[in-house]
């Protein structure tokens, strides 16, 4: 709460005060803001991110540059080393960066009414027989991202809970580097199970239900904190408190809604670097096999 | 079968059929070339296209087998097979690593991610291929399909195979859209030529159609009121047109002429002076002219009539049968019956009506009317015998004369001298007796020579009648002091004919005969059967084997002069020196009786040496056998 009002004060004093000094840093800086996404959360609705980057930059008077790449350590290197200003991660990429390099948050979508927050879902094929996660040993899993918390971290935490290695568990693993590929691989049976976030999986039904009819979802996680926006340490305060600004009232502008609703994104929230308290608790829990990659078939002969 | 049919066809239906089937083989020709061009160049394509496939996926895996990124790998030949199937044909694709263990199938429901592919020649085979390496197989569902198998190398390692499966399906499919098109203008082009054809077999069967429905009005309507044929076109057609409208003109002339031709023939038949009519086969009446109603027939009471019903006697019929069954040319007397019921002598002329091959086809006759005629004939005959009978009396009355002198002599003697000698009076009554039967063979011969007998034929007893005609003039050759010799061949057969006519026929030549030699003479009468199919004798034809019998009457009297003989039997015509004037009616009459049998008479004379008649009538088979019977009585 005190964080919250703290915040507060922070901006109302940006706002009177940052709007002459973002003049003086255009002049000065001729690189454009760069955003970084990934492909792991929003590959199939990146031309609603580009329209929400858009509104966002006309928004703050200067054009915003989309960042892509396939992973979160990308991203995240690419904010350390700052060549990108702000991204949209997931929420265990926040806890590191924030820990390695002094990430911050920018804001968090909300998407559901009951807050900042959202699920892993553990999604088989529709004709599965699988009741829970135990059912698929020895069978294909696939994960997102080796960072990814709902795509990977909750699937290596429930196998730690059963007292499972994810090596011996399955017969195979892959890494789709996205959600909604992690989807389609189970859909297409390439995979006989994987771990999605519950917002894409939402996002997905609406906009591809030949898709995600031939998946169900057999397993809910207990709530997790929503991924991010985050942007570096090093940014320019008004700027980046700027850029909070857009965000967190994009509801209240008939166009910035607009984008919103089609994004089945009720509002952007702030939240205080504690709400990934859990997160962290997560990745402690699975810190020794944080790192590892989990796939069992390997392409290249060991010579 | 296909002649039947073809023969058919109207010439429209022909043009079309020829057209039709000539675009359809030409069609049907580049169809196959273009569909086997086609297939080959498909082929090729597809061949080419699925070596290019197989080595973009290997590009595209290669980093992606050596990165483990199996998701990748995944969506590539995932990439592989449905950006194909739009129109190329890769049905499936893989990725093995050098295990043979599947990173990537196209059907990862069937094909899981880690298995090995169960051994198999052609997957062996795939598996071992050291390059490019196409095998072919079938699909699950039969299909053809090529197998393409590429090894990926890295560093001289083999870290995997692809492995992509093409089907020509598309391929057959596509030719068989190419196929549907080809048939499809082919049908159409077929179409049009049926079309076209059609159009120019109209252009060019129109004016023979036009020809055709003309020369049908011709043929059903006559040439009255036929149009001319407008044709524009110049070629053969256009020829062929003129040509037939220059036939129709001509035609038209000659039908006129024709038609004229045969109008002046109707009227000459129509306005003859004469009966003229024809017969059928059956002897039915088909034509009569209209000289006809002065009988009071008409037209249609006498067509399909038989000839035989406007007969008043039988005996005309025979002609007419005889023309009928045996052709030729007959001439006969009848007698007919008019409308009124009147009966009119005619004489008939008939002719067989023959084709040009014999056949007969009935009877053309010609009937006059020569009742008149007969009557003044009759009248006439009646006059020259009565002037025969007044020669006659004159010589007879001496002939009866000088008995009844002798007989007044001796009944004198009786009642001047009145003898008493009944020796005497025996001797004078045997002279009266033989004066008055001489008296009474006299007056019985002139009676019979004056009696007028009705006109009957029947068979005579010619040697009969010849003596009785012959005893006739025995008086006047006795006083005349002429000699008179017979030669009557003895065999010699009845004939048909009129005694009383004949017997004034032979008086009327030896009384002419008698006038020719008043100083006395010899008159020789001879009688004899000849072959008479010299053409002389009326109703004997050339060829017709009929016989004559010929009397010969000769004197050695005057003689006639060259000049006259020509005139002698012309009527009323005499040269006669007698006392008496001739009535120049005898050889006339003489002359008409004989040709009314049939026969004729020829006259031979030398001025001063004297003249012979020839009286020839007909013999027929059937008198000729019955022969003469003997005796006085001269029928047979």
């Amino acid at each position: 709460m005190t964080n919250w009002r703290y915040l507060g004060m922070v901006l109302v004093a940006l706002f009177f005060i940052g709007v002459p000094s973002l003049d003086v840093r255009a002049q000065t800086n001729t690189r454009p803001v760069k955003l970084g996404v990934t492909t792991v959360l929003v590959e199939r609705e990146l031309y609603l991110q580009t329209e929400m980057v858009n509104y966002v930059g006309q928004k703050i008077g200067e054009p915003i540059e989309l960042v892509q790449k396939r992973s979160f350590q990308a991203i995240l290197d690419m904010l350390e080393k700052g060549e990108i200003d702000a991204a949209f991660v997931c929420g265990s990429l926040y806890t590191l960066g924030h820990e390695e390099f002094g990430a911050e948050i920018l804001a968090v979508p909300q998407m559901y009414a009951e807050g900042p927050i959202y699920r892993a879902y553990l999604i088989v094929p529709v004709d599965s027989s699988a009741r829970s996660l135990k059912d698929l040993k020895g069978q294909r899993f696939a994960f997102v991202d080796p960072l990814s918390v709902t795509g990977r971290l909750v699937t290596l935490i429930d196998l730690m809970k059963m007292g499972e290695r994810p090596q011996n568990f399955f017969q195979a693993a892959l890494f789709t580097h996205s959600h909604s590929a992690s989807i389609e691989a189970v859909a297409d049976k390439l995979v006989d199970g994987a771990s999605v976030m519950s917002t894409v999986w939402d996002s997905l039904t609406l906009m591809d239900p030949s898709l995600t009819s031939r998946v169900k979802v057999i397993q809910k996680s207990e709530s997790l904190p929503m991924t991010p926006v985050i942007v570096r340490p090093g940014l320019d305060p008004s700027l980046k408190a700027m850029l909070r600004s857009v965000f967190l009232k994009m509801d209240e502008d008939p166009a910035g809604a607009d984008i919103l609703k089609r994004m089945s994104i009720r509002k952007f929230v702030m939240v205080p670097d504690s709400y990934y308290d859990g997160i962290r608790a997560l990745q402690l829990y699975a810190s020794k096999s944080l790192k590892h990659r989990g796939a069992q078939v390997k392409a290249v002969p060991k010579k | 079968m296909l002649e039947a049919i073809v023969n058919r066809l109207s010439l429209a239906q022909k043009f079309a059929a020829a057209a039709c089937i000539l675009v359809v083989s030409v069609a049907v020709f580049i169809g196959l070339i273009v569909t086997r061009y086609t297939e080959s160049a498909l082929e090729n394509e597809l061949r080419n296209q699925s070596i290019i496939i197989v080595h973009y996926l290997k590009e595209r895996s290669m980093p992606l087998i050596l990165n483990d990124e199996l998701w990748d790998l995944y969506t590539a030949v995932k990439d592989t097979v449905s950006k194909s199937s739009g129109g190329s044909s890769v049905v499936y694709a893989m990725v093995l690593n050098h295990k043979g263990e599947i990173l990537a199938h196209s059907e990862p429901g069937r094909f899981r991610l880690g298995a090995v592919l169960e051994s198999s020649p052609l997957n062996d085979a795939a598996f071992g291929a050291v390059g490019l390496f196409v095998q072919p197989t079938t699909d699950a569902r039969g299909e053809q399909i090529y197998d393409i198998a590429l090894p990926a190398v890295f560093e001289g390692t083999k870290v995997g195979v692809i492995r992509v499966g093409v089907t020509q399906k598309h391929m057959v499919e596509r030719l068989a859209i190419l196929r549907n098109e080809i048939a499809t203008i082919t049908a159409i082009l077929a179409c049009l030529g049926i079309l076209i054809g059609i159009a120019l077999s109209r252009r060019i069967t129109k004016p023979l159609a036009q020809l055709s429905r003309t020369s049908y009005e011709i043929a059903t309507q006559g040439l009255t009121g036929v149009t001319k044929i407008a044709i524009k076109e110049k070629d053969e057609v256009g020829k062929l047109a003129e040509s037939f409208n220059l036939m129709t003109e001509a035609l038209e002339d000659s039908i006129g002429e024709l038609n004229r031709t045969k109008d002046y023939l109707a009227t000459l038949l129509e306005v003859a002076n004469d009966f003229i009519f024809t017969l059928d086969e059956a002897g039915r009446f088909t034509y009569v002219n209209s000289k006809f109603f002065e009988w009071g027939y008409l037209r249609d009471d006498l067509l399909g009539e038989p000839f035989s019903s406007i007969l008043s006697l039988p005996d005309g019929e025979p002609g007419v049968l005889e023309t009928l069954r045996e052709g030729g040319a007959h001439q006969f007397g009848a007698k007919v019956r008019d409308g009124q019921g009147s009966v009119k002598t005619v004489i008939i002329s008939t002719t067989s009506i023959c084709t040009p091959v014999g056949q007969s086809r009935g009877v053309l006759g010609i009937a006059k009317d020569v009742t008149m005629m007969k009557e003044m004939e009759a009248h006439l005959s009646e006059a020259e015998r009565l002037s025969s009978i007044g020669a006659m009396l004159i010589s007879l009355g001496h002939e009866i004369n000088n008995p009844l002198s002798i007989i007044h002599g001796f009944v004198q003697e009786l009642l001047e001298e009145g003898s008493s000698d009944p020796s005497h009076q025996f001797r004078i009554a045997r002279i009266l007796e033989e004066e008055v039967i001489r008296c009474q063979q006299v007056v019985a011969s002139l009676l019979e020579f004056a009696h007028p007998a009705p006109f009957k034929r029947e068979l005579i007893n010619i040697s009969a009648l010849l003596d009785r005609s012959l005893s006739l003039i025995s008086p006047m050759t006795k006083k005349t002091g002429v000699k008179v010799y017979s030669h009557i061949e003895g065999d010699l057969p009845c004939i048909f004919l009129d005694s009383f006519q004949v017997q004034q026929v032979l008086v009327n030549l030896y009384l002419n005969a008698i006038d020719a030699m008043p100083q006395g003479g010899e008159l020789r009468v001879g009688a004899c059967l000849e072959n008479g199919n010299d053409g002389s004798l009326v109703g004997g034809d050339a060829g017709w084997p009929m016989r004559c019998l010929t009397i010969a009457i000769s004197d050695t009297g005057y003689g006639i002069a060259e000049e006259d003989i020509a005139h002698v039997f012309e009527a009323f015509f005499s040269k006669k020196k007698t006392e008496q004037q001739g009535t120049g009616l005898g050889l006339f009459l003489s002359k008409q009786i004989v040709e009314s049998h049939g026969g004729r008479i020829e006259v031979e004379s030398a001025l001063g040496k004297g003249t012979t008649f020839r009286v020839k009538l007909p013999v027929s088979q059937s008198e000729h056998a019955r022969s003469a019977t003997d005796g006085e009585d001269s029928r047979c």
